[in-house]
């Protein structure tokens, strides 16, 4: 903020390295990956940056990392030795990083990047506290090993490679475990360690020693210091999922099973977890159902609706549930019992929130499969006994990717829908943030528009930020709460490259 | 690898210039200033702008004198080698473009009275020490910052900011002829040179080739290599200031002004960190809780971080070898011990100083606006507007710094012209600036812009 105070500063600024360019591009570095540090509450709290500042030898690499707070400013830096993975055949591209938050500490998860498929996963931690960075550790075969002797051959993937390890929100770190007992013989469970990497408790899920004909395959859903909640989808012997579906609740303390919920009805619906809020009391998982399918995976087109199951934080036990069906919803969209809005495409449920009141904020978004197109967004209120209160429509540009089809989580996944994040900004009050291409524009890079959508004290409001400039483009991304943060890009050569923070008016 | 991160090697840059449009608010806008610049004088405050209109035309002038000045220095430029004379151009010809352009953008200052006053005080320098006034040239730049340099061909540029931060004419005085100093020990010469010779060196070129030859650890052994020229370089740098502020005394005694001023000044220089003023959430509330504004205290509010230590040096670098002054402790000894703590000569000032006192607060403000510094010329006017609510320039300077911030809020541009949160850099006063701006919601902001348009 302040200007600064640089008095007799005596002379133009020569930058020496420019003058000594052969050294300086030695010495540079090239970015290889990054990560938004998010809280529990899905509000960016900062960024991790990775770059290769050398090769230092066979497969192995200097790699500096930046790490900045949620504003921009760099909180600290510091330089690791990492592997990367070069053969004759192929070279992985670059090192991914990814990051998670636990109290003051970031776990890292470190891969080699094939061209966005990663392998060869190992992690780190850095404390906030001092900002140190730890040794590299992983978990092989049920065994924490820190400082790891990697060798990078194929024909030994399994001891170059982690088991995959998480923060739980509320508990800490937590490896799901993959162990061989005996050849042919694996144990699956999930481990937790303390900060100072001694084992807490483990909760083991699957013994293939024991499995007939089915078995467990069990992904986090969310967790506090009380209760770590999970989604277990049964496998057959050959893989394929079948529609036995259930929750499950562990205590965070010891990992010892609470209790374990079985979805109803389940030969007639298939169940997918949405959102899951966990309150003082009480546990609301939240999601959407479809038609039965034999893998007990929600199909696209045959949805029915969106649910609530309300459970007793203490017990695990069901104390609520509460269904509504598209159909249901048809007097305020042309909606049909599947989910099909007219001419747009099927709803695809993106979060589900829990309101203080009990109320449920449920944002949609109609898309189709083949070829892959987005339409337009649905912002449902639905009061605390899950009628609908109102439905809000943000219409916006009919997206299509010829020749292209993905299931849903896959068009998720690749970040093709529209729908960008959103923001908590505690008491109820939410930002939706979305991009929309403007129609009939030649140039849809420079206009594209943004949406914002601001809930609280049960109104929705709708602002596009008409960021359209006639000699930049903008890029509108999420950032810190209450803020988005803008890239505008100049056509004019020398007019350097802008990217603030600004907040949103709401 | 998330896209947007990629940008994040490029760095924000504020003060771009705003898109030309001239709304009805514009309109407002430009008779306020206009009047804000001729009407004052006759107000109370017998504040007189330095007028605008005389720079834009004496820039051209300006330009003409720098180009064919630029010719001439070219032309004289020599050098052991070709490779380094075309680095030197190089250099050069990069720094000369930019000056032109600055000039281009009006940044310095024409005025019939500030001008000769400088020109005046340098010419005093030089007269007395018998140096050759003919040589040098006093510009005066519009920035806010508190700086003064010399370009190497005989000018010595001083921003309006030093007018603003000195207490005494003799501070200012003692600053040129620091400035002179480097001048006349020709330091720009001298490090421009040593860069082309460091650049061509065979020292280096051997350098360069063993390090590309090596099959690992290339970028850690040139990065190494760069750093130890780096810190070479900045320690003559550190040296020359040194020489600059010794021969600086030297001529700064034969003016026979009070020999404490270069003290004083450079112990401005080591508490400039600090604020002098501040705005607090009851500063705010008196200022702007008028006409049914009541300012929420969640407009001040800013979001707490998760980072608990802020690490201020870089990894491997030792800042301080990257340091192009030395430590104003240091310097102050330096001139103390020049001095043998004796400090002799008497205070002088001017009525063109004591002039130019009373006003340049309020030019400044008008400076910060007239760059776009919008964000910083209310946080400025706001601290000086709490000691004086009745004084009709800092109304009107807030008046229209709000309209443009508050334009700039409802175009998504108000980052250009306020910087982020910072919790490494910024004093929590500034920080609370910062929230507040942004945090208060439109509607109050349009009460409160009407009530200090009224």
């Amino acid at each position: 903020m302040k200007l600064k105070f640089l008095f007799i500063l005596s002379f133009f600024v020569v930058t020496l390295q420019a003058q000594i360019a052969d050294l300086s591009k030695l010495s540079k570095g090239r970015m290889y990956s990054s990560d938004i540090i998010k809280d529990s509450k899905n509000n960016i709290k900062g960024y991790f940056l990775l770059f290769e500042s050398d090769k230092v030898g066979k497969e192995t690499y200097e790699l500096q990392y930046v790490v900045l707070d949620e504003n921009l400013t760099k909180v600290t830096d510091g330089y690791i030795t990492e592997m990367k993975f070069e053969s004759w055949l192929v070279d992985a591209q670059g090192v991914d990083v990814a990051v998670s938050l636990h109290k003051n500490k970031l776990l890292l998860r470190f891969a080699d990047d094939f061209q966005g498929q990663l392998a060869f996963h190992r992690y780190r931690t850095l404390d906030i506290k001092n900002n140190k960075i730890s040794d590299p550790f992983v978990f092989i075969n049920d065994s924490l090993k820190i400082n790891p002797v990697f060798d990078r051959k194929m024909s030994n993937m399994q001891n170059n490679q982690s088991d995959p390890i998480t923060y739980f929100d509320g508990v800490g770190l937590v490896v799901q475990s993959y162990k061989t007992v005996k050849k042919k013989i694996v144990k699956r469970s999930f481990v937790h360690y303390d900060d100072n990497m001694k084992r807490v408790w483990e909760y083991e899920y699957y013994d293939k020693a024991k499995v007939d004909k089915t078995y467990s395959t069990i992904d986090y859903v969310a967790s506090d210091d009380e209760v770590i909640v999970m989604f277990d989808h049964m496998v057959k012997k050959n893989g394929d999922y079948i529609n036995d579906v259930s929750a499950l609740f562990l205590n965070s303390d010891n990992g010892k099973l609470r209790s374990k919920f079985a979805f109803p009805e389940q030969d007639k619906y298939s169940y997918r977890i949405v959102d899951c809020k966990l309150g003082e009391d009480k546990i609301y998982i939240m999601g959407n159902y479809a038609e039965d399918q034999k893998s007990g995976l929600v199909n696209d087109h045959d949805g029915l609706g969106i649910y609530t199951f309300i459970f007793d934080k203490a017990t695990g036990k069901l104390s609520e549930k509460k269904f509504i069906t598209w159909e249901s919803m048809s007097a305020s969209l042309p909606i049909n019992k599947n989910g099909l809005v007219k001419k747009e495409g099927y709803m695809f449920v993106h979060n589900m929130l829990y309101q203080p009141n009990g109320k449920v904020i449920v944002v949609g978004e109609t898309f189709e499969n083949a070829p892959i197109t987005t339409n337009n967004m649905y912002f449902f209120e639905l009061s605390a006994d899950f009628k609908l209160e109102q439905t809000f429509e943000v219409s916006k540009f009919r997206n299509k990717f010829p020749q292209t089809s993905a299931y849903s989580r896959e068009i998720k996944n690749y970040g093709l829908f529209d729908f960008i994040d959103y923001q908590d900004l505690g008491d109820g009050e939410y930002l939706f943030l979305l991009n929309d291409n403007e129609k009939k524009s030649k140039n849809r890079k420079k206009s594209t528009l943004y949406g914002i959508v601001h809930y609280s004290d049960g109104k929705f409001e709708r602002q596009t930020l008409n960021l359209k400039t006639e000699n930049s483009s903008i890029h509108a991304m999420n950032a810190k709460k209450g803020y988005l943060m803008l890239y505008e890009n100049f056509d004019e050569r020398n007019k350097s490259s802008e990217l603030r923070l600004e907040k949103v008016n709401y | 690898m998330h896209h947007f991160m990629k940008l994040f090697i490029k760095k924000c840059i504020f003060g771009q210039k705003l898109h030309t449009f001239c709304s009805p608010t514009m309109k407002t806008l430009l008779t306020a200033v206009i009047l804000l610049c001729s009407t004052l004088a006759s107000a109370q405050l017998n504040f007189t702008a330095i007028d605008t209109t005389a720079s834009a035309t004496c820039k051209l002038g300006l330009e003409e004198e720098y180009k064919a000045k630029f010719k001439v220095f070219n032309k004289g430029v020599a050098a052991a080698t070709s490779a380094q004379k075309s680095i030197l151009k190089d250099i050069y010809s990069g720094a000369q473009e930019s000056f032109l352009e600055r000039i281009q953008n009006n940044d310095f200052i024409c005025d019939n009275e500030l001008n000769p006053y400088l020109q005046g005080l340098m010419a005093e320098i030089l007269t007395q020490n018998g140096i050759n006034v003919k040589e040098y040239r006093m510009l005066l730049s519009r920035e806010a910052d508190v700086n003064a340099y010399n370009t190497g061909d005989g000018t010595i540029v001083v921003h309006y900011g030093l007018l603003n931060s000195v207490d005494t004419e003799d501070e200012l005085v003692f600053v040129i002829c620091h400035e002179v100093g480097h001048q006349y020990l020709e330091h720009r010469k001298k490090w421009v040179e040593s860069i082309a010779q460091v650049s061509t060196s065979e020292e280096v070129i051997k350098k360069t080739r063993e390090i590309k030859k090596q099959k690992y650890g290339r970028g850690t052994q040139a990065t190494q290599f760069l750093k130890g020229i780096m810190y070479q370089k900045y320690s003559m740098r550190r040296q020359e200031e040194i020489e600059a502020d010794s021969i600086g005394l030297v001529f700064y005694k034969k003016t026979l002004r009070n020999q404490m001023a270069p003290v004083t000044m450079l112990e401005k220089l080591d508490k400039s960190d600090k604020e002098k003023d501040t705005l607090t959430v009851a500063d705010y509330r008196f200022i702007f809780e008028k006409n049914g504004v009541k300012l929420k205290d969640r407009y001040f509010e800013e979001d707490e971080t998760l980072f608990n230590q802020y690490d201020k040096t870089p990894q491997r670098i030792d800042v301080d070898s990257l340091k192009t002054h030395p430590d104003c402790t240091t310097r102050i000894a330096l001139l103390k011990g020049y001095l043998n703590n004796q400090f002799n000569g008497s205070p002088k000032t001017s009525s063109a100083f004591e002039k130019l006192k009373v006003n340049c607060a309020y030019q400044n403000l008008l400076n910060l606006y007239n760059a776009e510094e919008y964000g910083f010329a209310l946080y400025e006017a706001l601290k000086l507007y709490k000691h004086e609510p009745e004084n009709p320039f800092l109304k009107n300077i807030i008046y229209i710094t709000l309209v443009k911030l508050k334009d700039s809020r409802v175009s998504y541009t108000i980052n250009r012209y306020v910087p982020s949160h910072d919790k490494l850099t910024n004093s929590a006063s500034e920080n609370r600036f910062i929230s507040f701006i942004n945090n208060i919601k439109l509607s109050d902001l349009d009460i409160i812009v009407n009530t200090f348009k009224s």
